[in-house]
């Protein structure tokens, strides 16, 4: 009866670790796929010597290190899941010297698993957090073996320091566990436990001049940033567009965006982006949420998070605005959690490659060849120091002039007078325009840049145009000439006329004009 | 039983010492070997730590170091590391000798045995003040997130953080600037709601709000009287701008700017003088009597539209330490704009025989100018060497004196463009300055694996009396002592 107990216990063990397995392979593998890009772990000892500087030096090198397999899903699929059943089964083992019974003692060990795992779904929880109280566990488990009632009061303190040291924030777990098992197994003298306990507890205090740590990071390294207890399925989803972004997979953004339709200015700065990328901007912008100008590019300022930042340089780079796709690289990888990150390296390697900086660019290839999964991706790079055909390198501006950082307009039409072959300029220009419903700068666009190649103007740049050519009271032939197709004015006369039935009720025109940007027009709501 | 595991003893011996062996087939070469830190011909100080090295592609690199009397032999896979008293005893002699260390370079590579030229390396008797202090801080503007402010001692490889920004709310902070080398006197500019200007009298830390409502904005790069009753600043409006072109980055610029002086001793803000045109006026520094102030100046024109024009002379006008009163002419010190150049960040030697100052082609930040230069002049000839054996393709700025005159330490990204790093040069008895060299790392590695630049490197006398701590306090505990108008 008790064998089979156990063995249930086991294979309940077993079930969570697949199901672990599962969530983080198929349904949420994108979270540690950006964890990944966001560190650079470089396998020199110098690095290494960096983690001495601080608390929890061996949980978050061990951390860092096995984050490193978080390049693939499976691979942080199977590192998370492993990291959680060994907390089970640690704090299993706990809650037995506790003299738990067995069942007791398996379920209650289920609620750190659950925080654990929902740690684990959050954007800043890092593996290095697990370890600690992993690390933690073991040295409990160890401790009590102690059997003199002296020692285990005395040493209490030195192993406190040794825990701190290598595994930061567990220190406070070992302390409540000991105060916990000296409660229950010694008898006598039980009020001088809190003794040592409550010193230990001011030992982070004491070091924090020797580690450089703020009063709250002192007790919860090597955690950095603030950790939610939540599975987040949107941000899945925008960092499932982002992943795909950067794989250049673009059909695949569009598709996704499609399916998601989601209402998030960072999946329609994504989508915008596949969309230009596929050329379809100007047909299919309303065919997405569009929150207005600010859909086209990510700001880098103060107000900006990190991953913000971090996403912003996708577009810049594409466009050929190198020196902001240089800024928002370089803030994206202050922001990592450690100050590197890997994908940041190689965008910065990218950039200067394009920009024919190569002692700029061996920088971060040289960082990129010490790391144990880019280091391929480095060597290849290598061989385009010297290379003159970058396609990039066309779009980058001749022209040197000083704008702000904010100033987009700008930076769009210095990229278009150096390079009027830059397409996507030219589009990310016009529809800027559009989500700002500035119709004459919109026109002024069209007729300066805007060369048609197809009989007809794509869809959302017609919708516009009419409405510029209207206001001037063009004739038909000037219709015809722009290239504007009668099912276009007759779709603008139906909702001219539509529009004025409804009264100004939006949800009258909804269906069958929320994709134009006449829609767009009279009822978008632009945010400051 | 034992038998085996000593012939497997032997068997390791042997494959360890057959690793040790002297190179065999060795070709020659006629170049200096391609050492990373260049220290091939470079001139250092007796005081200087080790300095290590590598060669990036080595399997093996063997080294000799040898003076008149003295031999180093090291070995290393791709860097040597100097032992520490080694290397003392070596520099010692060399400086009571021949002045001059020769290092003899093998390197295997591609399994090929190469013995590069030897090189030498100067060493001048004079000593270099023996610690740096520098901001710690990743390239990029207007966002930041970890900044410190840490002391080095160059004659060993111990670094030391005085002040570091997540112990005071994340706050920025600016670099630190001492008064004649002195680390008993010094200062830096803390912002955020606990900040104000940090001055730091033997150890006693102030903290003063140095603005007011006539001022354009709080100080922002300042310079401590010889006396330490004053400080000269400027207090500038500071905007960011990106340029276009490639090559070109970030254009820092000012749209407002001037000068006062603060002194200390009742904090009062003394206003440059009235009469004087509507100016840009920046980057002030006392001579090395107090008795003058240098800064740079330019005609207010638009920025950034016009910030290709923008170009600063050298000026200098009277103060009077007694009365605390500036002069009431400026004189032109070096008419830059005339060469279509723009004047920054003069630094007079502390024996007042010298001017070392940048020039770029336009503008008032150099470090993001890549044709950013340092340029020596002598104050009593008024000659002006432009320092071609120092400066580099990149931006070389940010400079400061050694107590004794005879050395300069300067920020330099001469190895990337992008990742500032300081370097010491000698200015010998005439005046001529000798080829730069590196901080000195105690892993040769370090500065390919770092990602911060080294900001506003400044050599000092001794060390700092106070740590991160101590500013962590004065930031969250002590109230800032305001200033009012003279």
């Amino acid at each position: 009866m008790k064998q089979n107990g156990k063995w249930l216990e086991w294979l309940a063990a077993g079930t969570l670790t697949v199901v672990s397995f599962l969530f983080f392979l198929f349904l949420y593998p994108y979270h540690n796929l950006l964890k990944e890009q966001m560190t650079l772990f470089l396998h020199t000892p110098d690095h290494f010597l960096t983690y001495l500087e601080k608390p929890a030096w061996l949980s978050s090198y061990a951390g860092d290190l096995l984050t490193q397999f978080y390049i693939t899903a499976a691979g942080g699929a199977v590192v998370v899941s492993l990291a959680i059943i060994a907390v089970w089964l640690l704090f299993r083992k706990v809650f037995l010297a506790f003299n738990m019974r067995q069942a007791t003692a398996s379920i209650l060990a289920v609620i750190p698993v659950t925080l654990e795992f929902l740690f684990h779904c959050g954007l800043h929880y890092p593996l290095s957090s697990t370890l600690s109280t992993l690390l933690a566990l073991c040295f409990f488990l160890i401790y009590i073996r102690i059997r003199n009632r002296h020692l285990f009061l005395w040493l209490f303190l030195p192993v406190f320091v040794l825990v701190y040291y290598l595994a930061g924030h567990g220190a406070i777990l070992f302390t409540l566990l000991w105060l916990v098992f000296g409660l229950i197994h010694i008898i006598k003298y039980r009020l001088l436990l809190f003794i040592p306990a409550v010193l230990g507890m001011l030992i982070p205090m004491l070091l924090r001049p020797v580690f450089l740590l703020n009063q709250q990071k002192a007790y919860t390294y090597p955690v950095k940033a603030p950790v939610t207890l939540n599975i987040s399925f949107t941000w899945e989803k925008i960092l499932a567009l982002d992943y795909h972004t950067q794989k250049g997979n673009w059909y695949k953004v569009i598709y996704l965006a499609q399916q998601y339709g989601m209402q998030n200015r960072v999946a329609s700065y994504y989508t915008n982006l596949a969309l230009s990328q596929s050329d379809l901007l100007g047909d299919w912008l309303f065919l997405f949420y569009q929150p207005g100008p600010g859909a086209l590019f990510l700001p880098v300022s103060q107000q900006s998070t990190p991953l913000t930042i971090a996403f912003s340089n996708e577009v810049f780079f594409r466009l050929g605005d190198m020196n902001m796709a240089q800024h928002s690289a370089m803030l994206g990888m202050i922001f990592s959690q450690n100050h590197r990150s890997s994908r940041l390296a190689k965008r910065l390697a990218e950039i200067h490659i394009a920009i024919g900086d190569a002692p700029a660019a061996e920088k971060y290839l040289g960082l990129l060849e010490k790391t144990l999964f880019h280091r391929k991706w480095a060597g290849e790079h290598r061989k385009l120091l010297q290379a003159t055909d970058i396609p990039l390198r066309e779009k980058i501006p001749s022209m040197d002039t000083i704008r702000l950082a904010d100033d987009y307009v700008n930076a769009l039409e210095i990229l278009l007078q150096s390079n009027p072959d830059n397409k996507m300029a030219l589009d990310y220009l016009l529809c800027t325009h559009i989500l700002r419903k500035d119709i004459p700068a919109f026109r002024r666009t069209y007729d300066k840049w805007y060369v048609r190649e197809a009989e007809t103007v794509p869809g959302v740049y017609a919708q516009a145009l009419i409405v510029s050519l209207y206001m001037e009271g063009a004739s038909d032939q000037m219709l015809k000439a722009y290239g504007i197709q009668g099912s276009v004015i007759n779709h603008f006369m139906e909702y001219t006329n539509a529009y004025g039935e409804s009264k100004g009720d939006p949800a009258a025109l909804q269906e069958v004009y929320g994709n134009t940007f006449w829609f767009y027009y009279h009822f978008a709501v632009l945010q400051q | 039983m034992r038998v085996p595991v000593y012939i497997g003893i032997l068997c390791v011996l042997a494959v360890f010492t057959s690793c040790s062996h002297s190179p065999t087939g060795v070709t020659e070469n006629k170049q200096f070997p391609p050492i990373y830190p260049d220290y091939t011909e470079v001139t250092v100080p007796v005081n200087i730590a080790p300095l290590n090295f590598m060669v990036r592609q080595a399997q093996r690199l063997h080294v000799t170091i040898s003076s008149d009397t003295k031999t180093i032999q090291l070995k290393g896979r791709n860097r040597i590391r100097i032992p520490m008293g080694k290397w003392r005893k070596i520099l010692q002699t060399a400086a009571s000798g021949q002045n001059c260390l020769q290092v003899y370079v093998t390197v295997k590579e591609k399994d090929i045995w190469t013995r590069y030229a030897p090189f030498n390396i100067y060493v001048a008797p004079e000593t270099i003040d023996p610690y740096l202090s520098y901001r710690l801080i990743e390239p990029g503007y207007e966002v930041w997130k970890s900044l410190q402010l840490a002391e080095r001692n160059v004659g060993t490889f111990r670094e030391r953080i005085i002040a570091d920004n997540s112990l005071t709310d994340n706050s920025c902070m600016n670099c630190h600037t001492y008064g004649n080398q002195d680390p008993g006197l010094s200062f830096f500019h803390l912002r955020g709601p606990g900040g104000g200007t940090v001055l730091n009298r033997n150890g006693e830390l102030r903290k003063i709000n140095i603005n007011s409502p006539e001022m354009i904005s709080p100080v922002v790069y300042g310079n401590i009287h010889p006396s330490g009753d004053y400080g000269v600043f400027s207090s500038n409006i500071v905007l960011p701008g990106f340029h276009t072109q490639k090559g070109e980055r970030l254009e820092v610029y000012d749209t407002e700017s001037d000068l006062v002086i603060v002194d200390f001793r009742d904090n009062t803000v003394i206003p440059f003088p009235e009469g004087f045109p509507r100016e840009f006026r920046t980057f002030p520094v006392f001579s090395a009597d107090g008795n003058t102030v240098f800064y740079c100046n330019a005609p207010h024109i638009s920025v950034p539209d016009s910030i290709n024009h923008l170009r600063y002379d050298l000026l200098k006008i009277s103060f009077d330490p007694e009365s605390g009163s500036w002069g009431s002419k400026a004189d032109t010190v070096i008419k830059a704009s005339s060469m279509n150049l723009s004047v920054c960040h003069p630094k007079t030697s502390p024996d007042g025989k010298f001017l070392l100052f940048t020039v770029a082609s336009y503008g008032t930040f150099p470090i993001w100018h890549q044709e950013t230069d340092m340029w020596l002049l002598h104050l009593d000839t008024g000659k002006i060497n432009k320092l071609e054996g120092v400066n580099s393709i990149y931006s070389d700025t940010y400079h400061s004196w050694s107590s004794n005159n005879r050395w300069f330490v300067f920020a330099s990204k001469r190895d990337d463009g992008i990742y500032g790093k300081p370097y010491f040069c000698y200015v010998d008895q005439e005046g001529n300055t000798h080829k730069p060299f590196v901080l000195p790392q105690k892993d040769p590695h370090m500065y390919d694996n770092t990602l911060k630049s080294y900001n506003i490197p400044e050599l000092s006398k001794g060390k700092l009396p106070f740590g991160a701590t101590d500013i962590e306090r004065i930031y969250k505990k002590t109230p800032a002592e305001n200033v009012s108008m003279k």
